[in-house]
């Protein structure tokens, strides 16, 4: 509720702190359902093909698309385009988004993830895979991996920093938008069209992974 | 699903995107401009691929229509213009490759239990297994007749009637008259048709080598496929279906001489073998049942 500035002296001269009180839940709950309401509008206004539905699109989930591709696409110029097309695809595919499947952010970071794969297979960056084989060779359960990936020791932390940039993409992007940008696993099934079951598994063999790769050092 | 806290792993994104960068402030206009340069962009009519299209269609369905034809020419052409073609050209060495699937497909067939029929005479027979033999005979006008080997290109079925013209090459080359017998029941049936010939029993001329080299002509499938030999005898049956015909051809070794019969008849008429024996003991000279003189 405190996230929305408000005057509170404005407010509790005209109505006390009950009214400040009804006023900021009755301001979030307008914003929110407002904020549904919004994508729907906003998707309908696209569909007629209108410039201003489509800016307002831009305007709105501009910086959360080119943020996620950003953090795959090493210059910031390739992150730009690919932002452009996720929009343009967007625009001309809007018939095809059902707001009762996802909202209108996730629907967009599903194009702008199948775009940044694509991207980023075609340059096929120089990286050094880690090897996938030996995962399966220590069994360590979910708990111990949650313990050993929560040490809080900076040399830990660095590590994994590097050891990032040596996942897969598709790898490296579950753990950007399920860590980083704290989506569910619902919300990143839908975003990278696979079960939550599937990316639950494989979040468990890229942790595992890392792990692997945390005891070498 | 259980959220992992995985402390470290989410600081480490942290630190790692912590400075990811804005959009820029002109994004917004720019994705306008390119859109409406998509939109002035008059959409390339491809008028010339319909066409192309279809002349490249039009093309291929010529090509394999005159291929059709092409094959369905070639396969009309008749069998015997193929095998006179093939006898006037060059004799050719024969292929090793050829001689060893011979040569497999006949000793498959002497693994072949052998049926001993009643209407030969019963004579002393010493069974041996029998090998395809590659003789190395004289330049023949006839490639087949001193080995018969055959090419054709149907490999799927071989008319019976070939036998007999094989046979009665042979004779000619070895310059043994044929003799017609009666072999029906009913003396006015002319239906079937029973030549005997009197080869020498020569190991050059390897008589039973060349009709046991000809009948690996025929699969074991083949209609009324029948098929013994020894040493002394040689017994083959074949059915030609498409004629309603049944072949029968039988060799023995009698006194330094081979007697070949060479009889064909329709499927139901019945074939008596006592002309088989009538001219036996006319050779011979001799009942053979009787044993009353020997040659």
């Amino acid at each position: 509720m405190l996230t929305h500035p408000t005057n509170f002296e404005e407010n509790c001269g005209k109505g006390g702190i009950f009214v400040y009180l009804c006023r900021i839940i009755g301001r979030r709950d307008g914003e929110t359902e407002a904020r549904v309401n919004t994508d729907e509008q906003i998707a309908e206004a696209v569909k007629g093909g209108g410039r201003e539905g489509q800016r307002l699109m831009v305007s709105r989930y501009g910086q959360v698309v080119f943020s996620m591709i950003a953090r795959q696409v090493p210059r910031t110029v390739d992150a730009e385009e690919l932002t452009q097309d996720t929009f343009l695809r967007a625009f001309s595919h809007i018939g095809s988004y059902d707001p009762r499947r996802a909202s209108l952010t996730t629907w967009l970071c599903r194009i702008a993830y199948r775009l940044t794969l694509d991207f980023l297979k075609r340059r096929r960056l120089p990286v050094v895979p880690i090897d996938d084989n030996t995962a399966w060779e220590t069994d360590i359960s979910d708990e111990q991996l949650e313990a050993e990936l929560s040490t809080g020791r900076e040399e830990r932390i660095q590590q994994l920093e590097q050891l990032m940039d040596n996942l897969p993409p598709d790898e490296r992007l579950l753990l950007t938008l399920h860590y980083f940008e704290n989506r569910s696993l619902d919300e990143c099934s839908f975003i990278m069209d696979a079960t939550p079951h599937a990316l639950a598994n494989r979040l468990y063999r890229i942790r595992k992974k890392l792990h692997k790769e945390l005891q070498k050092t | 699903m259980t959220t992992h806290k995985d402390t470290d792993l989410r600081e480490a994104l942290r630190r790692k995107y912590a400075d990811t960068p804005q959009l820029p402030a002109d994004f917004s206009d720019r994705l306008m401009q390119r859109l409406e340069q998509q939109d002035t962009k008059p959409k390339r009519r491809r008028v010339w691929l319909y066409p192309a299209v279809g002349v490249v269609a039009a093309s291929l369905l010529l090509l394999l229509t005159l291929y059709h034809y092409n094959n369905v020419a070639t396969k009309e052409q008749p069998l015997v213009e193929k095998r006179i073609a093939h006898q006037r050209n060059v004799e050719k060495p024969v292929k090793p490759q050829a001689k060893e699937q011979e040569l497999a497909h006949c000793e498959t067939m002497t693994q072949k239990p052998s049926v001993l029929i009643t209407a030969t005479p019963t004579t002393e027979e010493e069974e041996q297994t029998s090998t395809c033999i590659n003789e190395q005979a004289s330049a023949p006008a006839d490639n087949n007749l001193h080995y018969a080997k055959h090419e054709t290109t149907d490999t799927t079925y071989q008319k019976p009637s070939r036998m007999e013209d094989f046979i009665v090459k042979l004779a000619d080359y070895h310059q043994v008259k044929g003799e017609r017998l009666e072999c029906s029941s009913d003396k006015a049936d002319s239906a079937i048709v029973c030549i005997a010939y009197v080869f020498e029993d020569k190991e050059e001329q390897n008589l039973f080598g060349r009709l046991l080299q000809a009948a690996c002509w025929y699969d074991s499938k083949t209609p009324g496929y029948l098929l013994n030999y020894s040493y002394l005898q040689f017994f083959f049956c074949l059915k030609d279906l498409q004629l309603g015909l049944k072949y029968l051809w039988i060799a023995e070794r009698v006194n330094g001489r081979i007697l070949l019969y060479s009889t064909h008849s329709p499927i139901d008429a019945e074939v008596s073998s006592e002309c088989f024996h009538n001219y036996r003991d006319k050779l011979t000279h001799t009942n053979i049942h009787q044993k009353t003189k020997a040659l």
